[in-house]
């Protein structure tokens, strides 16, 4: 379970520092795929139950499989291949997100002087994974890239619930992943309306849609 | 209960349906008026049950995640969804005989209007804090939507902008009040706020937190700035139903609160009369400078709250003074009046409309002379002004006679106070009356009597019979009321004695017998009196030939050759009362002097934009503007920075969590 946990923390990393979004899509349904293992790792040999191994492999076909092929589709449509200046440079997002890592240990590290936790080190790659989502939906300019942070937020959500090791239902896990894959199709839908209507996908650049009056700075006017 | 709820389903996908078919506009309006007559008369037969034979009450419990949720309904609510169920439907047939004026496609229109009757409804038999709050968001929305019909017009996009910020501003009131209490009693039900015992001082906030919060429905002084525009620019059935029915949901809710609290203040009740003197007092003056046919109702409207208001404040005096005679006059008129109110409001609404269809005007000063095109709809609208403004043959003269009653009671009983509160009453009704007796001449002079004063060649045609079909109805209702009042008061008694019998005054057969004695004679004077003016109507008609009448222009004080001209204007009829009211209303003049013997030209015009708009609403939110101003550098539309807010806010109480820990 540790290790799968310090893979999932390796990605994320791997993710910040990445580029082409080809890559990154790719790097987030590795992720899928460990998150399909984690609970089977967690709950050990004794318990494997039908409705984990179900819920399991719903997790890797949905986002190994099926989240990563929607957005490899909208990927190609829109003819975006690499992320382009990002608001913090790839090498800075990395250290920010070494930082991030050290911050998710320390409060760990914090709250498990109040409580123990099962696992410590799954936890910190939950609150890690939440973290660096939150970074990639920062400080990235394609919507493209905003979706995989969302969906890297998500996989840290799950992780860290999982980590808890408190008795989640796998009732509850399905209605999340649910959730997850519409919001998911209904962006990968949007992204593709959007292309459409203004031949980018940057998100800075959406608020021309806004009725604020907004001085577009030189700067902002990036090409493709 | 099931009647009732079946009522507002069958309204409701009524609604739903006549939206689906929304290209179809007749057969979307069929859908609409006959789903609300239908539902309406479902509702109609437990209403009555309950209101006629008394006693048992409906009941059903819902349950909902948060717990139990009981639908009631009891003599209050009966009595309160009354004027929802006329009006709802009377004004459906007058949507569905006009909505052919209309450009739009009007399958929303009926949706929202369905859902507002529905949402009525359902609040009036909602026993549950939550399902009561759930309504009565339902019921602001849907107003909202048909306010804003009209949106192509810029001040009916800010009256209906208006009113949902009042109606928040208000909801979050009520909002608040419902927590306060629910914190002392653990649950949402009705049924275990009447149990709880509260302190005084929970008791006087929670009072006074829902009379802030009805208060804006109802139209409250300071808070009434929403109504006159949004009554205004709402189509004429559309604020039939907002002024008849909507806002006597605020009295219903108040009345509901007072009946929560057992023990009441003095300090409660010396607020509603007072609050309603001022209301009724600032409504007309203010009413009789405006220009705007509506908007002379609508302010009306805000009077007649004023009205009702004082009858309560002296029946929760009188409770607390333990006068049951006193209390059951004032509660009894106030009750009354607000059935009154509704008939008579929805009839001057439905015929504010015709007029303006008539003429495509609600200027005062573009009209005139309209009795002699549109002769039903002047006989309607003066039936209605005159019932109105409290005349006495008609109903609201009944009711305002009972509050009246109470007022000279409270003088019989000699302390101070009570001189001071039959003061208030017996003074401010004398004065509400006769403004409201000068505001209506006025407009109905100006609109139906003399020559037309537009410049249009242009013959205003009098409305369809369908049209005028829910007029008729509402002038039989009014002549109902008023002939039939003793037996009209025996379940209104009952009512009464509900709300009273909550805070422990129980009316004896005496103290109602008390009271209802002169109303019956002055029913039966009033009943002499139509006969009366039935009879001399009879021999004008019988002895004056047609030969013998002079069709010649009103008003032509001597001249060779009259002109609408010089007739009185909406300015000049109102400027004896306007000038002595000029220090709180304010209006605005303009024009040129008259200058020389031969003034080749002159003109004088008054404006009269609401007082407490301009002195004190416009101002204040521009200061609450100006000092958000360094905030908006907040808010430009970045997503990423937003995100990165939020991102640094959890992470900031994340962190401040585990530290704390």
């Amino acid at each position: 379970m540790n290790s799968i946990a310090t893979l999932l923390a390796l990605s994320c990393i791997f993710l910040l520092g990445s580029s082409r979004l080809l890559m990154s899509i790719r790097m987030v349904a590795f992720q899928g795929l460990l998150l399909g293992i984690l609970p089977l790792a967690a709950a050990g040999d004794g318990h494997l139950s039908l409705a984990l191994i179900f819920l399991s492999l719903a997790s890797i076909a949905l986002k190994s499989i099926l989240l990563p092929w929607l957005l490899n589709k909208a990927m190609v449509d829109s003819g975006t291949r690499r992320e382009i200046e990002p608001f913090i440079s790839f090498g800075a997002s990395m250290l920010l997100g070494l930082f991030l890592l050290a911050v998710s240990g320390w409060i760990v590290d914090k709250l498990q002087a109040t409580e123990p936790v099962p696992s410590p080190v799954t936890l910190i790659a939950g609150f890690y994974l939440v973290f660096s989502g939150l970074l990639l939906l920062i400080t990235r300019r394609k919507a493209l890239t905003q979706t995989l942070g969302f969906l890297v937020l998500e996989n840290g959500v799950f992780t860290a619930g999982l980590s808890l090791g408190s008795e989640f239902s796998v009732m509850v896990e399905l209605g999340i992943l649910l959730d997850v894959f519409v919001g998911i199709f209904l962006m990968g839908i949007m992204l593709f309306h959007i292309d459409r209507e203004f031949d980018h996908l940057d998100a800075d650049r959406f608020n021309e849609l806004s009725d604020l009056e907004i001085a577009a700075s030189p700067d902002e006017e990036v090409a493709e | 209960m099931q009647q009732f709820l079946t009522a507002i389903l069958v309204i409701t996908c009524g609604g739903l349906l006549a939206w689906l078919t929304g290209r179809l506009k007749t057969l979307s309006a069929a859908v609409g008026t006959g789903s609300c007559i239908g539902g309406a008369a479902l509702a109609l037969i437990p209403v009555t049950e309950i209101l006629v034979s008394g006693g048992q009450t409906a009941e059903m419990v819902f349950n909902l995640p948060l717990g139990a949720a009981t639908l009631k309904l009891d003599t209050v609510s009966a009595f309160f969804s009354l004027p929802v169920i006329v009006l709802g439907a009377l004004s459906a047939i007058y949507a569905a005989a006009t909505c052919h004026h209309d450009k739009h496609e009007c399958g929303g229109y009926w949706f929202f209007y369905c859902l507002l009757m529905a949402s009525m409804l359902f609040l009036t038999a909602s026993a549950n804090a939550i399902l009561f709050l759930m309504a009565w968001e339902i019921m602001s929305v849907a107003a909202f939507f048909l306010i804003i019909h009209r949106d192509e017009i810029a001040s009916a996009r800010n009256a209906a902008w208006r009113f949902l910020v009042a109606s928040h501003v208000g909801t979050a009131g009520l909002f608040i009040m419902f927590a306060v209490i629910t914190s002392q009693c653990g649950s949402f039900e009705f049924a275990s706020f009447i149990r709880t015992p509260v302190s005084a001082e929970t008791a006087s906030l929670v009072f006074f937190l829902a009379l802030f919060g009805f208060g804006v429905k109802v139209g409250l002084l300071p808070l009434h700035v929403w109504m006159p525009d949004s009554y205004a620019f709402a189509d004429a059935h559309v604020s039939a139903v907002l002024s008849g029915a909507m806002s006597k949901m605020g009295f219903y809710g108040l009345v509901r609160v007072l009946m929560f609290l057992p023990v009441h203040a003095p300090s409660w009740g010396w607020a509603l009369a007072f609050g309603g003197l001022l209301t009724g007092v600032f409504a007309l003056i203010t009413a009789l400078a405006q220009h705007d046919l509506k908007k002379v109702i609508a302010y009306s409207s805000m009077e007649n709250a004023g009205i009702i208001m004082m009858g309560l404040g002296c029946a929760v005096l009188a409770g607390i003074w333990k006068v049951p005679s006193l209390a059951f006059a004032a509660l009894a008129g106030a009750l009354l009046h607000v059935l009154n109110h509704a008939a008579c409001k929805g009839l001057l609404f439905l015929g504010s409309g015709a007029v303006y269809f008539g003429t495509g005007t609600r200027k005062l000063e573009a009209m005139g002379g309209l009795a002699k095109t549109m002769p039903y709809t002047a006989l309607f609208f003066g039936i209605g002004a005159a019932a109105i403004s409290g005349l006495p043959p008609f109903n609201s003269f009944i009711s305002e006679f009972m509050i009246f009653l109470s007022g000279l009671q409270a003088a019989r009983l000699g302390t101070s106070s009570a001189l001071l509160l039959a003061g208030v009453i017996l003074a401010g009704l004398g004065l509400i009356g006769g403004l409201a007796m000068a505001t209506f001449s006025r407009t109905f002079g100006l609109v139906f009597l003399g020559a037309s004063r537009s410049d249009k060649k242009v013959e205003p045609r009098e409305s369809g019979w369908l049209a005028r079909l829910p007029m008729a109805i509402l002038v039989l209702a009014i002549f109902l009321i008023s002939l039939f009042s003793p037996f009209i008061l025996i379940p209104v008694t009952r009512v009464a004695s509900t709300i009273a019998a909550a805070s422990g005054t129980i009316f004896t057969q005496e103290s109602a017998m008390l009271n209802i004695q002169p109303v019956t004679v002055s029913a039966a004077v009033s009943f002499f009196l139509a006969l009366f003016v039935v009879l001399f109507w009879l021999i004008r008609s019988r002895f004056f030939s047609a030969g013998d009448i002079d069709n010649r222009c009103t008003w032509d004080c001597g001249f060779a050759a009259p002109d609408s001209r010089i007739q009185y204007t909406s300015s000049s009829f109102s400027q004896p009362v306007s000038e002595v009211f000029s220090s709180i209303v304010r209006p605005y003049r303009h024009g040129e002097k008259v200058a020389g013997f031969f003034p080749a030209h002159a003109s004088f015009r008054t404006d009269a934009p609401d007082s407490l708009l301009r002195y004190l609403y416009i101002p204040l939110f521009g200061l609450i503007d100006r000092a958000m101003v360094p905030l908006r550098a907040l808010q430009h539309g970045r997503l990423h920075l937003y995100i990165c807010y939020l991102a640094i806010v959890l992470l900031a109480l994340l962190i401040w969590k585990v530290v704390a820990a």
